[in-house]
């Protein structure tokens, strides 16, 4: 393996001027962006300025040369150079054709299709531009309008259509970046994050609710207030309901297609009150159905 | 605004420069000017960073990077081309590159102009 010294080409008691010399003369010669279509010169340009970027730090250069750290000491990340991006639309604003003009004004095949090409560049379409949208459940659930506004300043109004799911792309035709001369105009690529409700879970077009109520309610039934995706509705309690048992809201789900909408399934879920009640205690113990009653005769081994 | 200085603060970070560095670049024509409108890319990016380099590591001049930038839009320009080329001749049949070339004689090059 060469050392520093040798890839730069200067003595070991060079001074730092000649080392610095030394790397921009190899650097003109070698760097990447110099050399739009060697790919192979990379390798050599980086490995000289890691060389200089150990030897140009008097610190690094005295622990090299005291034999503490390596020619590997100084690695960097792989990066990016320009000639990577030159050949892209994202470098259009940049591309000339002062070298070679001359060569699109005559009649011959040639002239015409450097003309062509030239024509396809100053009509081209515009880019497609991502954006992120943030969507609360009920929106997701009830679809409308939102509005997107733009890292650059100016919006766009999102027509979400109801039901749609995390991570969904919503396509807008012609909203992204303008096309160059008459090039027709980029989309928009609108990727939804839907924040979850913690009251709701979605199960395919049903959302599915997890509904305390309380013992009364349980034992009497009775007519309820239930959170939808969207507001909220009265229900009926049958009496004797227990928990686990699951009441359908027909259409308070999602879209389906076909127009119709899935359900909302509430599963019913009795809470006591906090703490020990002696009443309810002295009643319980006293209930003889209660005790002869087996909830577990379907569950026995 | 507040909108306009999130993308600049990105590009910044990804070309390792400041605002000021960056207003004098698009001043000089170097860069593109995100407050006209143009949306910065990676490619605006790895742009600033070899302008970095011209000036830093290689010690060229302004007058220099100028120069440097102006032939290199041309290289580039003429590559353009010549993928342009490239693209076109593959798709034109019989042609070279196009994978349909005819087998030469024995003893001849299949690709002599």
């Amino acid at each position: 393996m060469e050392s520093p010294y040798e890839i730069l080409g200067v003595a070991t008691q060079a001074s730092a001027e000649d080392i610095k010399k030394a790397y921009r003369r190899l650097a003109r010669k070698l760097h990447p962006d110099l050399n739009a279509g060697d790919k192979g010169g990379e390798e050599r340009f980086k490995a000289v300025s890691a060389a200089y970027r150990l030897l140009s730090d008097p610190d690094t250069r005295a622990r090299y040369d005291a034999g503490e750290i390596d020619e590997m000491g100084v690695e960097r990340p792989q990066r990016h150079y320009y000639r990577d991006h030159a050949g892209s639309a994202q470098a259009d604003a940049y591309a000339s054709d002062a070298g070679h003009a001359d060569f699109m004004d005559g009649e011959d095949a040639f002239a015409e299709m450097l003309r062509q090409a030239a024509r396809a560049r100053a009509n081209r379409r515009g880019q497609d531009l991502h954006y992120r949208l943030a969507v609360t459940f009920a929106e997701a659930v009830a679809g409308g309008m939102k509005r997107l506004t733009l890292p650059l300043g100016g919006v766009i109004d999102v027509n979400l259509p109801p039901g749609v799911v995390d991570g969904q792309i919503l396509r807008l035709k012609g909203k992204g970046a303008a096309g160059a001369g008459e090039g027709e105009p980029g989309d928009a690529l609108v990727e939804l994050e839907i924040a979850a409700d913690p009251r709701f879970t979605r199960e395919g077009e049903d959302v599915v609710l997890d509904l305390p109520i309380s013992l009364g309610e349980a034992v009497l039934g009775g007519r309820v207030r239930v959170p939808t995706p969207t507001g909220a509705v009265e229900m009926s309690v049958p009496p004797g309901a227990s928990s686990g048992t699951t009441l359908r809201l027909k259409g308070q789900g999602l879209p389906r297609k076909g127009g119709t909408r899935g359900d909302e399934r509430v599963r019913l879920r009795i809470v006591l009150p906090k703490g020990r009640d002696e009443e309810l205690e002295r009643f319980v113990a006293g209930w003889q159905a209660g005790k002869d009653f087996d909830p577990r005769a379907e569950v026995q081994p | 605004m507040n909108t306009i200085g999130l993308e600049i603060e990105r590009f910044l970070e990804a070309s390792s420069i400041d605002r000021t560095t960056y207003d004098t670049w698009v001043e000089r024509r170097w860069l593109v000017s995100v407050q006209s409108g143009n949306r910065l890319s990676d490619a605006d990016a790895a742009r600033a960073m070899l302008i970095r380099d011209l000036r830093d590591d290689l010690g060229v001049n302004d007058e220099g990077i100028d120069l440097v930038l102006q032939l290199l839009d041309q290289v580039h320009g003429l590559r353009r081309v010549l993928h342009g080329l490239r693209a076109e001749a593959s798709r034109r049949p019989g042609s070279p590159g196009s994978g349909s070339v005819p087998p030469g004689r024995p003893g001849e090059p299949s690709d002599a102009a």
